[in-house]
């Protein structure tokens, strides 16, 4: 009898433990499998996150922090001193300057890029023979980089061997020594960023262009819309969420205008074409005030955040 | 809308189209020209300085200066290293936020996005002084003091422009979305691993927004200028942008007569990889743009 209790008794208590391992492994997999996809990307995650943590996260909080104190960045360590930097910001005016500069140039900038650049992008949508080369000689100044197109531009508005010298006298004018003139090098300062700009609108205005429902226009022709009516009816409405993406980025852009002004003008004459950038980089390399400079980092910071709630809202409004 | 027109208006367009491309690339032909004559023949020109006879003697003195092979080199390293990374992570970031469903991920995302927003500009002392102050970098102690830390090493020049793109992830990603679920069901089901279902499935079907990422991070990492102008000081490993325009303006500054052709022939040579990398892979710029959703 008791061999055959043995009998029945052991299958079961092998069971038992086979089942009570089961059960752990049973446990772990289907609570794996359940959440794979949670653990494969938070594992592909980590690594990107501590990147971003440690090179943007850090210095965002880190640039907060410092325009409350005072540092070289050399030694020792920043020591508090409240809001002076922010005070020195409002009251000195110099940094005010270089800020309304920066809007400044940043909108004249903008105006040209989005008026040339709009016209440009009609005239390349029609059906012309060459328009790769076209688009291509368009594109050219946004390939290179700024020192090239500062370095040509040197050379053309040098006061004794520069090429407008030369034209002017051609043309029995006065010339001009540009570098000692506010005017001179701003209306300059502008017209190469334009120059330089421009083929940038371009593409996105071409895309946008290409993304009409053509339909739309059929339907302007069949009211008998004369060319210059669809153009106002129905291009220019269809490409209004186009130029507020590119009127929005440009004029957050124009807070990171530096090369132009640190390759041309450096600041002069006298500081007087100085933009809120290259002040920074002045206090911070120059006079190694790394507080004042993250202070005027921050006012950067509020004004694009702003700039950019606002574009979010119209983004929405144009949606609904 | 555009069969009937007239002789009038092709010919304005036309001629809008020619003087306006003029204008765009004059400057470059200028510059070109010039670095290929005499001085003589520059100094006489008044529109373009077409050269008399050819000068090539500027760009073979380039070639064999140790400097600007350094330059070179070293922006080559930095393009290429920057353009793979910026794929991988993009790649695998939008994998992750599109064919993966998890807790936080949305989040996760958002979290990536709004750092879009603050401009690179706007940390950059925060991260020029992360760099000086890194611990056991450089001869820092775990303080960060004593050494000059990252700064004028490779570590600035591999880390210090953001290797997490998020505009790059936003790119991809979208273009990952258009594609159907039913790819990974289908790599599930035959057993294929994360990387081989990212790098042999989904790779090859983003191909055009990844030639646009190719184009854009080369000409960004190619032409950039205020990070390498603050974080490397030493010649061995500047990149040629910064470079170039510093050795520029150590000889605009000499006093003597500016030289302008010689600083044409240095200038070309910063000039002229982006423009070929761009005209080898244009076609995928414009296809890549229209398919990442670029529209009115």
């Amino acid at each position: 009898m008791s061999t055959v209790a043995d009998k029945k008794e052991a299958p079961r208590a092998q069971l038992g433990e086979a089942s009570l391992q089961l059960s752990l492994k049973q446990r772990i997999i289907p609570f794996y499998n359940r959440h794979r996809d949670g653990f494969v990307g938070y594992s592909l995650l980590a690594p990107m996150f501590v990147f971003f943590a440690v090179f943007s996260l850090f210095p965002l909080l880190f640039v907060i922090y410092l325009s409350f104190t005072e540092w070289n960045g050399v030694l020792g360590w920043p020591k508090w001193i409240g809001l002076d930097n922010f005070h020195r910001f409002f009251t000195t005016g110099d940094y005010m300057l270089t800020l309304l500069h920066a809007g400044m140039y940043g909108l004249l900038i903008l105006a040209g890029c989005m008026f040339i650049g709009f016209f440009v992008a009609i005239l390349l949508n029609q059906k012309v023979s060459g328009v790769g080369i076209y688009r291509t000689l368009w594109y050219l100044p946004v390939l290179v980089s700024f020192a090239v197109v500062a370095q040509i531009a040197n050379a053309l508005l040098d006061p004794v061997t520069g090429l407008v010298r030369k034209v002017m006298e051609r043309f029995g004018m006065e010339p001009i020594i540009f570098q000692q003139s506010v005017f001179w090098m701003t209306f300059w300062l502008i017209i190469i960023s334009i120059w330089k700009g421009i083929g940038g609108t371009v593409i996105i205005y071409l895309a946008g262009l290409q993304g009409i429902d053509t339909t739309l226009y059929e339907a302007a022709k069949v009211d008998g819309a004369t060319r210059f009516k669809i153009l106002l009816y129905v291009t220019l409405p269809s490409l209004r969420p186009i130029t507020m993406y590119i009127a929005i980025m440009g004029i957050i852009g124009s807070f990171q205008i530096f090369e132009p002004v640190q390759l041309l003008t450096r600041g002069g004459p006298q500081g007087h074409t100085n933009i809120i950038l290259h002040r920074i980089y002045q206090d911070a390399f120059q006079s190694f005030n790394m507080g004042m400079a993250s202070a005027s980092s921050v006012m950067v910071l509020i004004f694009t955040f702003v700039l950019t709630m606002i574009q979010y809202r119209i983004s929405q409004r144009n949606q609904t | 809308m555009v069969n009937h027109r007239s002789k009038l208006e092709s010919l304005a367009i036309y001629l809008l189209l020619i003087v306006g491309s003029v204008v765009m690339f004059y400057p470059f032909l200028f510059q070109v020209l010039a670095s290929f004559g005499s001085n003589i023949d520059y100094y006489n020109t008044v529109i373009i300085p077409i050269p008399t006879e050819l000068h090539l003697d500027r760009y073979l003195s380039l070639i064999h200066n140790p400097l600007i092979y350094h330059y070179l080199i070293n922006t080559l390293i930095r393009c290429v290293y920057y353009i793979v990374v910026t794929c991988f992570v993009a790649l695998i970031a939008s994998y992750v936020f599109t064919k993966l469903r998890f807790k936080g991920r949305d989040t996760v995302f958002i979290i990536f996005l709004t750092s879009m927003m603050v401009p690179g500009q706007v940390t950059l002392i925060p991260t020029y002084l992360l760099f000086a102050r890194f611990p056991f970098m450089g001869g820092n102690d775990w303080m960060g003091q004593g050494g000059h830390g990252m700064i004028d090493t490779w570590g600035a020049l591999l880390l210090g422009s953001g290797i997490v793109n998020v505009a790059a992830i936003f790119l991809v990603k979208q273009t990952m979305e258009s594609i159907p679920f039913e790819y990974e069901e289908a790599a599930r089901i035959d057993g294929a691993g994360v990387f081989r279902t990212i790098f042999g499935i989904y790779l090859p079907m983003t191909r055009a927004v990844l030639a646009v990422i190719v184009i854009t991070t080369f000409i960004a990492i190619w032409n950039d200028y205020l990070w390498p102008l603050v974080a490397i000081n030493s010649p061995g490993i500047q990149v040629i942008n910064t470079g170039v325009t510093n050795l520029l303006s150590t000889m605009m500054s000499s006093g003597q007569v500016p030289m302008y052709p010689d600083f044409f022939a240095l200038t070309a040579i910063v000039m002229l990889p982006p423009i070929v990398v761009y005209l080898l892979l244009q076609r995928n710029f414009i296809q890549g743009y229209a398919m990442a959703g670029v529209k009115g």
